[in-house]
């Protein structure tokens, strides 16, 4: 039985029968994942991180992705300035929800992987076996000097990733471990509980360095990443797969991210993409943050790099998802051909948005057999009424 | 992973703690009795130990008594075994028998045995133990 047999039967959300798995990103950060001073109802609060879960629960989403940030990146919207920190939410978001599966993100080099460790698998208690790990080197300077200079050579961060993500694995797995390596030394290393699930809690990375891939295809289950074609989208995964295959004898799969401006008709989707992007867009940050990702390269066109600070403003760089329910379906249909097994979504405005959404492209989805119809529950007194009609004596 | 087995007693005190050190210490291990011990285990066991299947025997009949004060029958085999009077299958063969003349507990992976309840030697025995296949392809 492989890795994702396990997964499976032991009825991980992250490995059930959608082929095209969906969730959100950065509910816990300021604006999300759009740049922008439109008006949202959206605030990073427990309040409305809870209001949004249950949505999702309702309409079968399979997980939530949060943002871990320490400060925001400036500009008039200082995005994501206001951040709940990843594990201490993810605890209390399990105890609230039943069903989705949730993710710490951690940047490894702010926390000792034994803390990581136990918090997860303290996590995983409170949750029944619902959560994740999403590890991150550290991409953003001024983040990363908070924690005097920490921010490490690109390659020198995935080899301490690695180090951390042993020692992780380690704590989940052993006990009265010794470990010894270039960055982390542990005498004896022992933890209870241990996770519950079967076999670990899910692992995802992104990454789209050399080193970041590798370190994703040889420990994670999911590679995240941005695609810019469908054609690109379909190579990454080909690429992942084969990487994890050939090096490591594991499999992996890939998941995506974008943002969904749904509307009944196009105008309307493309009125609200111009109004919240090109308009009130904080172009300010999308400058700041293409600078870090080297966007700005006097290579690229103006149209590139217009539209990828459109991209950044809209919702993280994610995939555009903008137009009509069978517009959006249709785009994520393609997505899921690639063979990318799911997608995060993100909205200016969750609780606003995200029920016309729900309504009608899922049901597109379903129809196009990408996901599956969600099976409600039933409640307790129909459960009875169900019970009582099935052993009712016949009456003659 | 490793698997361990504790062959216990109940109403022995050192079955209990080793019981319970296995499970505080965060060692899974299934518990079964004593007398479940069948004699191809005995033989397995006995194979681990220098001295053979007379190290699994109580050391003389006053320990012995101490924990099954109700049986007299086995007492005599006791001598004998100690004595070297018996071959190796004559004492597993007797054990098979008579498995409360086995100490208890006996915690094993039938890689490794442990006789008796020794905080040390669990301490110094239970070194990276795998609990949780976490790793597959």
């Amino acid at each position: 039985m492989s890795r994702f047999d396990v997964f499976r039967e032991a009825g991980n959300p992250m490995f059930n029968d959608n082929k095209l798995k969906l969730g959100i990103f950065g509910p816990n950060v300021s604006n999300s994942c759009s740049m922008t001073l439109a008006n949202t109802t959206f605030k990073p609060d427990f309040e409305t991180n809870v209001k949004i879960a249950k949505m999702m629960e309702d309409a079968g989403y399979e997980c939530i992705v949060p943002v871990a940030r320490w400060r925001g990146f400036g500009g008039s919207s200082n995005f994501n300035g206001n951040c709940m920190e990843t594990y201490t939410w993810a605890a209390a978001m399990a105890a609230v929800t039943k069903k989705i599966y949730l993710f710490c993100t951690s940047h490894v080099p702010t926390m000792h992987p034994i803390v990581a460790s136990k918090m997860l698998s303290t996590i995983d208690e409170i949750s029944k076996g619902r959560i994740g790990l999403n590890t991150v080197t550290g991409w953003f300077p001024k983040e990363m000097d908070m924690f005097a200079g920490k921010k490490m050579e690109h390659d020198k961060g995935y080899e301490y990733a690695t180090e951390w993500m042993e020692v992780v694995l380690k704590m989940w797995s052993e006990q009265f471990f010794d470990y010894k390596g270039d960055f982390f030394e542990i005498k004896d290393g022992w933890q209870e509980p241990k996770p519950t699930q079967s076999p670990r809690p899910v692992l995802i990375s992104a990454g789209t360095s050399k080193k970041g891939r590798e370190f994703s295809a040889r420990f994670t289950d999911f590679n995240f990443g941005y695609i810019e074609s469908m054609e690109h989208g379909k190579e990454w995964t080909n690429y992942m797969k084969k990487l994890a295959w050939d090096e490591f004898r594991r499999e992996i799969n890939t998941f995506t991210t974008g943002f969904v401006v749904c509307r009944p008709t196009e105008k309307e989707a493309k009125e609200f993409y111009d109004y919240y992007v090109r308009e009130q867009g904080d172009w300010e940050v999308a400058n700041i943050i293409c600078d870090m990702f080297g966007i700005e390269s006097s290579s690229n066109s103006i149209d590139f790099l217009t539209k990828a600070r459109e991209n950044f403003i809209g919702g993280w760089g994610g995939w555009a998802f903008v137009g009509t329910p069978e517009q959006v379906a249709d785009e994520m249909i393609k997505i899921s051909k690639t063979g990318i097994s799911g997608t995060l979504v993100s909205f200016l405005d969750y609780v606003e948005e995200m029920p016309y959404f729900n309504e009608n492209v899922l049901p597109l989805l379903e129809q196009a057999g990408v996901r599956k119809p969600i099976k409600q529950e039933e409640s307790p007194e129909e459960q009875e009424n169900t019970n009582t009609e099935l052993y009712s004596p016949v009456q003659v | 992973m490793d698997k361990w087995v504790l062959y216990g007693k109940s109403g022995n005190p050192a079955s209990d703690i080793a019981k319970a050190w296995l499970k505080n210490n965060g060692i899974p291990s299934e518990n079964y009795s004593i007398f479940q011990l069948t004699r191809e285990e005995i033989a397995r066991l006995a194979n681990l130990l220098p001295g053979g299947a007379k190290d699994l025997v109580y050391p003389n009949t006053f320990s012995f008594s101490l924990i099954n004060p109700q049986k007299k029958t086995e007492k005599e085999y006791i001598h004998q075994i100690h004595k070297g009077e018996l071959t190796e299958d004559e004492i597993i063969g007797i054990l098979g028998t008579y498995p409360a003349l086995v100490i208890s507990p006996i915690i094993t992976d039938y890689k490794t045995v442990l006789v008796g309840y020794n905080l040390e030697k669990m301490v110094s025995t239970f070194r990276y133990v795998k609990v949780k296949d976490i790793t597959m392809a």
